[in-house]
């Protein structure tokens, strides 16, 4: 099966300390790929497919008073505005409203950076709630035209919701992975350009196990 | 910049098609399923058979079946099997399409009533231990007049799956073959759903399909095409 989707990140400072960020999936698509017998080449199963909105997060991100180190403490708000009622089970969104908390922190010169992260997402409905945490070292090349970025993505559930899982691996419960992932970005000019983006993973649960592509715009 | 989203909008677009999964099939002997299972027919009485073909990947086949008996003087049948039973003793009927041939005697008395095979089983669903995937509810199997239905409660209640099937099974730990519309019967499971599951919560029925003896079946299982066995019942 596959999952794609077209989506809108944006960012934006509402004052030096306060940021806004939104992530918009204004076209996610799923498809069951049809089967067909290896032997007899006979279909079996035909495909199936659903297209709808994602679940929109909107968080903001505050920069606290630590001193030299720059530590922020955000708060995502993930809105239930995706499909998880449809009856084959392609979901598009979990149908449950969450908050997280998270605390970022990172260090950095001229060339490279790194970040760490680390929140508790609560979750609604019978969801588990999870433990979310992150890290990426990055650093420039090519007159800084080229931004390489090594990212650490990974969930633990704390499985203390009621709700099953969903074979599918889309929005299902208890969900956990660690997953590795390589970003590029590239200036084509100095106010946008492309990004490219693999990530794997080296464990996970009930989440789709195939790696994930991403590519994309960016303007600042 | 033009070009690029439009080159990124293809790969979008042909990337998200549905594709084709190639799936290993289960090569199995054909055989012709003849239904009720008659245990006697009293002498005089006339039942309907009737007879499904699956292929040797278990799958039915709209196929003419040609019925005879070798017990002329004992049980008639019709071409398209109807039979009557005209005396006393062992009748011996056959069925057959091009190569493939069943057989099936049945007891011909005077005194004792027709008897078709009944089925009268039930069992509690419980989660197969994949992952986190959960089934709960109760099932029951009940046959009438030759014709079986299967029944999950208004208790039943299971994980969400994109292509889910109903199957009666003789393990609980395999894979299995199904096809929509089109119902897989081989030695080891049927499949009793006929299209993926649209519904995961409460009182459901199914006419289990010409050619299923529920007898021969030990559970009530719900299989996801994309790997998992959900749950079972032991049937009993």
């Amino acid at each position: 099966m596959g999952n794609h989707t077209l989506s809108l990140y944006g960012e934006t400072g509402i004052t030096d300390k306060l940021t806004l960020q939104a992530y918009i999936p204004f076209f996610v698509r799923n498809v069951l790929n049809e089967t067909r017998g290896a032997q007899s080449g006979t279909l079996l199963e035909p495909g199936i497919e659903h297209n709808n909105f994602g679940d929109v997060d909107i968080a903001l991100r505050y920069a606290l008073p630590f001193g030299k180190l720059p530590v922020s403490a955000m708060l995502m708000l993930g809105l239930p505005t995706g499909n998880s009622t449809q009856d084959s089970g392609l979901f598009t969104g979990d149908g449950e409203f969450n908050q997280m908390l998270k605390i970022n922190t990172g260090v950095g010169a001229s060339k490279w950076w790194t970040q760490f992260g680390v929140g508790f997402n609560n979750r609604t409905k019978g969801f588990s709630d999870e433990i979310r945490y992150d890290a990426e070292f990055g650093y420039k090349m090519l007159n800084n035209k080229l931004l390489s970025i090594f990212k650490l993505a990974g969930i633990e559930s704390l499985n203390n919701g009621t709700e099953g899982a969903t074979t599918t691996g889309l929005f299902s419960n208890n969900v956990e992975y660690l997953s590795p992932g390589l970003e590029f970005l590239y200036f084509i000019k100095p106010k946008y350009g492309v990004s490219f983006r693999a990530a794997g993973a080296i464990k996970g649960q009930n989440v789709l196990a195939s790696p994930s592509f991403s590519f994309g715009f960016f303007y600042q | 910049m033009k070009k690029m989203l439009l080159l990124f909008l293809g790969t979008f677009l042909i990337s998200s098609c549905i594709k084709t999964d190639f799936v290993e099939e289960v090569v199995v002997a054909p055989q012709i399923l003849i239904t009720p299972n008659i245990t006697s027919i009293k002498v005089d009485d006339k039942i309907q058979l009737s007879g499904v073909f699956t292929n040797n990947y278990g799958r039915t086949e709209n196929k003419q079946i040609l019925w005879s008996t070798t017990t002329p003087e004992i049980i008639s049948i019709s071409p398209n099997g109807l039979i009557t039973a005209l005396k006393a003793g062992e009748g011996v009927l056959k069925a057959v399409v091009s190569t493939v041939e069943s057989i099936r005697n049945i007891k011909i008395t005077t005194d004792v009533p027709t008897q078709i095979g009944s089925t009268n089983k039930s069992g509690s669903f419980k989660s197969a231990g994949s992952g986190s995937y959960t089934v709960t509810g109760d099932v029951s199997i009940i046959t009438e007049g030759g014709k079986s239905k299967i029944t999950v409660n208004d208790k039943f209640k299971a994980s969400v799956g994109p292509s889910l099937f109903l199957l009666l099974t003789n393990h609980t730990n395999g894979s299995y073959s199904v096809m929509a519309n089109n119902p897989v019967i081989n030695g080891t499971s049927a499949q009793i759903s006929l299209t993926r599951l649209t519904k995961f919560e409460g009182s459901m029925s199914w006419d289990i399909p010409q050619g299923i003896d529920a007898n021969n079946y030990k559970y009530a299982l719900l299989y996801c095409t994309l790997g998992p066995v959900f749950g079972f019942a032991e049937l009993k």
